[in-house]
């Protein structure tokens, strides 16, 4: 075979697998559907238990609220989560798990100090975009007993919280720029 | 001390008197922000700002005017108009609020000294509707853009000419504050409105060529190719707000309703050409 048909021609056939596996990483109705019974199963299972797992219900909820937007990956995300919460709780409520209580009591010291933080940058108007979601994100993490990642997140938000902050008041002063006057003069 | 206190009082009696000299007025602020645009795009007639970057960038106004021969906006303004003749449940037409008829873009926003605040026209629109007893309408999208989109056409040729009034200071106040938003910077990317749509407007971000900030409220609200629908002058607000990665306001809440007045007061003189389409 000629060398110079040989590379485009293996470059067509990668492609050609390639391609419509691609299709292959979204995320199916089906999958989100199986994502949300599992989770309600899984929650089922913690509430037969007596295991607290506060936010499982309400995630569920948000899961299937997303299917009529057709948003299958993050419902099915969220439904992973969902399961993550309950799973844990079961492990803490039979004794399998034990809560490592310093990360807990610091995971939520940090989250009340972010959410703190970031009420107080929208009292002036500098709260960004991403804050609260990180903070909602930290407690997930709580629920399911990822406290390294929990601290994490909501560092992360108070970061963001307190520079949103700092920046409304550095704008105090916002005015027309001084090369729109020095140009117009 | 007395002297000291007497120095202090008379500084600061000094800078109160002095600000009103330091600050620009309304008037000032807008004979420099037209002349500004008009020295940065010097080839643009000014009456030709109202097409936004189709006004400085001949390939996209190409396949704009192509767009414009069957405008994406037409069915909302049909729409629209039959919302504005259908009854509400009472009997009442929103002709019974405004008896002006539809085309009453151009007397929006304006100062509502009663209300002490900036009124704009989806504002008054679902105070109608509250006033006879029917839902208010969400204002980004949906059926309060198909009824504004109405209106906008009715209004076409009209030229921008807000006030501020002097008997009112809470206006200038207004004005101020909607003023200060456009210059401030804000979200985690650090922008202002101004950042893209001032200095660097007619440059480009990735590939979208940045549209100059003169005549950006004359044609709301617009079908924008991105949406796949109509939207109001607040959802884009939002939306940029979002793109810089700061938490938008509420449409028709005060800040936005401020920007609003600020930006269109800077248009005075333009003409209303809404609804528009855009990418």
């Amino acid at each position: 075979m000629n060398p110079k048909t040989l590379v485009p021609r293996l470059v067509i056939a990668v492609l050609l697998i390639a391609v419509p596996a691609t299709a292959t990483w979204a995320t199916t109705r089906q999958e989100a559907v199986d994502a949300i019974a599992e989770a309600e199963s899984v929650h089922a299972q913690a509430a037969a238990m007596d295991a607290a797992d506060s936010q499982a219900a309400e995630m569920i909820e948000e899961a299937t609220a997303l299917l009529s937007t057709r948003q299958y990956t993050k419902a099915k995300m969220i439904a992973y989560w969902a399961i993550r919460q309950a799973e844990y709780a079961m492990k803490v409520q039979s004794g399998e798990t034990v809560v490592e209580d310093n990360k807990a009591a610091m995971a939520e010291s940090l989250i009340a100090a972010a959410e703190e933080a970031r009420k107080r940058a929208d009292a002036v108007g500098g709260e960004w975009r991403d804050t609260a979601a990180m903070i909602k994100n930290a407690r997930t993490l709580v629920g399911a007993g990822e406290f390294d990642q929990a601290i994490e997140a909501a560092s992360a938000a108070k970061f963001q919280a307190d520079r949103g902050y700092e920046q409304a008041m550095a704008e105090q002063d916002a005015d027309f720029p001084d090369y729109v006057l020095k140009a117009v003069q | 001390m007395n002297k000291a206190l007497i120095s202090l009082t008379a500084l600061g009696v000094g800078c109160l008197l002095a600000a009103p000299l330091i600050a620009s007025t309304p008037e000032e602020d807008l004979a420099n922000w037209q002349a500004y645009f008009q020295q940065r795009f010097p080839q643009v007639p000014k009456e030709d700002f109202v097409n936004g970057v189709y006004a400085i960038d001949p390939v996209g106004r190409e396949n704009w005017e192509a767009i414009e021969e069957f405008p994406p906006y037409e069915a909302a303004i049909e729409d629209g108009e039959e919302m504005w003749n259908t009854p509400f449940a009472n009997g009442k037409t929103y002709a019974d609020c405004f008896p002006d008829g539809p085309g009453i873009a151009g007397d929006y926003p304006h100062w509502d000294k009663e209300k002490g605040m900036v009124m704009t026209l989806p504002l008054a629109l679902n105070n109608c509707r509250e006033a006879n007893a029917e839902k208010p309408l969400k204002y980004k999208k949906g059926a309060i853009a198909d009824l504004l989109a109405y209106m906008a056409y009715e209004s076409r040729g009209q030229v921008t000419n807000v006030e501020i009034p002097a008997d009112d200071p809470r206006a200038l106040e207004a004005y101020e504050q909607g003023k200060h938003f456009y210059f401030a910077r804000r979200g985690q990317l650090n922008f202002a409105c101004a950042s893209c749509h001032l200095g660097n407007s007619g440059t480009t971000l990735r590939t979208e060529t940045l549209s100059p900030a003169l005549g950006h409220t004359t044609h709301f609200p617009v079908y924008r190719s991105k949406w796949g629908e109509m939207g109001t002058l607040h959802r884009r607000y939002s939306g940029c707000n979002k793109q810089v990665r700061a938490k938008p306001f509420e449409a028709q809440g005060e800040e936005y309703r401020n920007l609003e007045y600020f930006m269109t007061y800077m248009n005075n003189g333009m003409e209303l050409n809404g609804p528009g389409a855009r990418k």
